[in-house]
């Protein structure tokens, strides 16, 4: 047992990377109304902004963190801009439409930075071993989990305690509601499409030393992003974090311990949670849609 | 119109017609191509059989695809050489995963249809990619002995007679599907797709259908995949990637999703597009997921009645 | 309200709730063979909320429906059209791509596609008899609002059902075609009950053996269609007033 404790611990940082890029793809997903696919990529951007800007000092963390959100942002807005020609033609046109972005803006970045994965250089202070119960562990990792936790805490407190989370919580349940505030829908789509993308820019920022940019990062992430918000169903959060940290236990220890069935568990985690809740995401989604 | 209805029925055979003499017409490279878009084109007819035909949007179609690759690989280290048994066995692989995966996919509409099948999709990569004693990891598969189509018969050796022999396959099955889809139980999966509401309440058992529809999917998906290995001779979990995925899909797109034969006139398209732009700007080559994402963004913005204007009326 | 055993439908105790709000509370009701039962009362009395969910479309938060004496609260819309409950819908539900007869054939299939007797000539004198005989190759998507209606009545007949439960059956049809359709009710066999949603009160009254007054979710009053025209609490209900 005590062999997977590294393990397990890191897949509670993986997890919660993973909990807060998920968060950002509901929020697109269940307000804004849009499946993003490129979602992944402005998770890359992150990434790519650690890897270049970070060079061991706080400052450049922070000043690569700034980079990284920003820029995912921005790109989260350009999407919702390429969508406008798309009004009027359904759910179905606008995901296709990021998927092609996400393909694009994919190869782009590989052209930029290079086919390999980047090294990432985290600040001295925390590049260095920590000791828990008899392990040495990265510290920064240590550190991520704490600070992933605060945005964890944050994102909730800011859904569940505020005015904004109270009608992100009732658009999510009730699509039509965007329709009854007289908001611009235009607005709401770019608002959520950016906060979603700096959500991913955050985690990439922050986590490039746990899921590095390389050429497969957005495909991961979005893949990985996707099978957390399946799992844990629209609209609860909760879910959404031990579904997120399930799928980080599952690409730690589960592939540290069986690597061909780690897949296998991430297939029979959808199939059971979708045949339990045979209502859910799935049924409003049938009426949305 | 009318006049296009009345030829429609034609249009398949008269496709197929037209691609026989290719065998004697075109050079090596041409007629290795052109059997490679078969290939796809048969991969993206199972996607245009989901996504147009019974509303299920799917990016997943190459799970079974290489399931059914993986199949006939296996196969052919077991020294099985018989083409029409590594199809079959292929086939009823890729209706298998079907069927085991029709729950996650069969209650699910629209857009979250095309979230879960690429994590089907994906995912099914990542198994190719780890489970080594079945699949031989990322190194992925040779399978050099190519394959007699029925016992008696002479192996494909040539490139001309593979053509012939994908060629013969694509026909055989795109026609039985086209023949199914013209029958009674066609109309019942459009009217399944067009409105669910009026089948439940006239006693239809809609996911009954869609897992019809889904496992017949993977099993024509399963034989691309069986088809795939006797024209490569080869099968990694790279076959089955991201990049497939959305070549036929956006071959799908441009088709008109609701049309088989524009499934397949799309693969030709796209993948003839593709190695012409890389062929022809030193600076494209090698960046084929840029070509193609760039397809699709054009593709979606200037085709809007295609299948997304359809899809979207119905909504 | 006796449970004579020759109920084809019986409700029970019958409520469905959204959050604090009553849509139907405690209703009763029964249906025999080849009755014609008219249901009405102001907007927002609950009588689609009824009709949901007699249908299976809406799962109720109390009470019990039987179905010739069998308990199918819990099934889905599908597994009771299977036992015969046909239904028309507000918006008609029609499959746009289709031509207005395949509609009619495939809404006539039983389930995994066998064809009903008659099979294709009785979907042509379905048509016919709706008023649809000129645009049978038409995509169900091209035709007007009022001829989906039409579209999807006879779709729902061709089910066979032994009780139709029709939702707003003329809205928004033109005069002359509420004339054919109140014909077109008239002629229907006994062999089917019939459950009319209708707020034109005319083609109720003319229609009806007996008829139900929903006010506010609650069940106000139930009689012929003399008693009902002359009943006070009926009065009051569509004067706004609760009696």
């Amino acid at each position: 047992m005590d062999a997977y404790l590294i393990p397990a611990v890191d897949g509670v940082a993986y997890g919660l990377l993973l909990f807060v890029v998920a968060a950002g793809l509901t929020l697109a997903f269940g307000v804004g109304d849009v499946l993003n696919l490129a979602h992944g990529t402005l998770f890359a951007f992150g990434a790519y902004a650690a890897a270049k800007v970070s060079d061991g000092s706080w400052g450049s963390l922070a000043l690569a963190v700034l980079i990284g959100t920003a820029t995912a942002a921005a790109g989260g807005a350009l999407l919702s801009v390429l969508l406008v020609p798309l009004a009027g033609r359904g759910h179905l046109a606008q995901a296709l439409l990021t998927f092609g972005v996400a393909l694009v803006v994919g190869d782009l970045l590989v052209t930029v930075f290079g086919p390999d994965e980047l090294p990432i250089t985290v600040p001295a202070s925390l590049d260095r071993p920590v000791d828990i119960a008899g392990h040495s562990y990265p510290g920064y990792r240590l550190a991520f989990i704490g600070v992933a936790a605060l945005i964890a805490v944050a994102l909730y407190v800011v859904v569940a305690r505020t005015r904004a989370g109270s009608l992100v919580r009732a658009t999510v349940d009730d699509r039509d509601m965007v329709a009854t505030l007289g908001v611009d829908p235009f607005k709401v789509r770019t608002g959520v499409l950016a906060v979603g993308g700096a959500l991913a820019g955050l985690a990439g920022a922050l986590g490039a030393p746990i899921i590095g940019p390389g050429p497969r990062v957005a495909d991961l992430v979005l893949l990985l992003s996707l099978v957390v918000v399946v799992l844990g169903g629209m609209g609860s959060i909760g879910g959404a974090l031990i579904a997120a940290i399930a799928v980080g236990e599952i690409q730690t220890v589960g592939v540290t311990a069986q690597p061909t069935l780690a897949p296998f568990l991430m297939f029979g985690a959808m199939a059971v949670v979708l045949a339990l809740r045979a209502g859910g995401l799935l049924k409003s989604r049938r009426v949305a849609t | 119109m009318s006049a296009f209805r009345r030829l429609a029925p034609f249009g398949f055979p008269a496709l197929i017609v037209a691609l026989v003499p290719m065998a004697w017409v075109l050079d090596e490279y041409a007629t290795k191509t052109l059997t490679k878009i078969l290939v796809v084109g048969l991969l993206a007819v199972s996607v245009a059989l989901l996504t147009g035909v019974a509303g299920l949007p799917t990016l997943g179609q190459t799970a079974p695809y290489l399931v059914g690759a993986y199949t006939a690989a296996t196969l052919v280290r077991h020294d099985v050489h018989i083409g029409v048994v590594q199809l079959l066995a292929a086939a009823g692989a890729g209706a298998l995963f079907a069927l085991v995966t029709a729950p996650l996919v069969v209650y699910a509409r629209g857009v979250v249809v095309l979230m879960i099948t690429l994590a089907l999709g994906e995912l099914t990569s990542t198994v190719a990619g780890r489970w080594k004693a079945v699949t031989n990891g990322t190194d992925g598969m040779l399978a050099f002995t190519s394959p007699a189509p029925l016992p008696g018969l002479v192996t494909l050796d040539t490139d001309r007679a593979t053509y012939l022999y994908v060629l013969t396959v694509v026909a055989v099955l795109v026609g039985i599907v086209l023949l199914v889809l013209r029958s009674p139980a066609g109309a019942m999966l459009r009217a399944a797709r067009d409105g669910e509401t009026r089948m439940r309440a006239s006693g239809h058992p809609v996911a009954g259908y869609l897992t019809v529809a889904y496992v017949a999917a993977g099993a024509l998906a399963g034989a691309a995949g069986a088809l795939l290995v006797t024209v490569e001779r080869y099968v990694s979990p790279g076959a089955g990637g991201f990049d497939v995925a959305a070549l036929v899909l956006l071959a799908v797109v441009i088709g008109g999703a609701t049309s088989l034969v524009g499934a397949l006139l799309g693969a030709g398209l796209v993948v003839a597009t593709r190695d012409w732009l890389a062929g022809t700007d030193d600076r494209l080559a090698g960046h084929a997921p840029l070509i193609l994402g760039g397809l699709f963004v054009i593709c979606v913005y200037l085709l809007p009645r295609g299948l997304l204007g359809k899809r979207s009326a119905h909504e | 309200m006796s449970d004579l055993p020759s109920d084809l439908l019986q409700v029970d105790g019958l409520g469905r709730r959204y959050g604090d709000l009553a849509a139907l509370d405690g209703v009763h009701l029964r249906v025999a063979p080849g009755d014609r039962l008219g249901l009405i009362g102001p907007n927002g009395a609950g009588k689609s909320t009824l009709l949901n969910l007699i249908a299976g479309s809406l799962r109720p938060t109390a009470g019990r429906i039987r179905f010739d004496g069998r308990d199918v609260t819990r099934l889905g819309p599908a597994r009771r059209a299977r036992l015969g409950v046909g239904r028309t819908h507000q918006h008609p539900a029609v499959w746009s791509s289709l031509p207005a007869l395949d509609n009619v054939l495939v809404a006539g299939r039983r389930p995994w596609g066998r064809l009903r007797a008659g099979g294709r000539e009785r979907a042509r004198e379905l048509l016919a008899e709706v008023g649809l005989a000129g645009v049978e190759r038409t995509a169900a998507g091209a035709l007007s609002h009022g001829q989906r209606r039409q579209l999807e009545l006879a779709m729902a007949l061709a089910g066979e059902p032994r009780l139709l439960l029709l939702d707003e059956p003329a809205a928004g049809l033109a005069p002359p075609e509420v004339e054919l359709l109140a014909s077109l009710l008239a002629a229907l066999p006994r062999t089917v009950a019939i459950l009319l949603v209708e707020h034109h009160l005319d083609l109720v009254y003319g229609f009806a053996d007996r008829i139900t007054v929903l006010h506010s979710g609650r069940h106000v009053h139930t009689g012929t269609v003399p008693e009902t025209r002359s009943s006070p609490e009926v009065a009051a209900a569509y004067a706004g007033v609760a009696p």
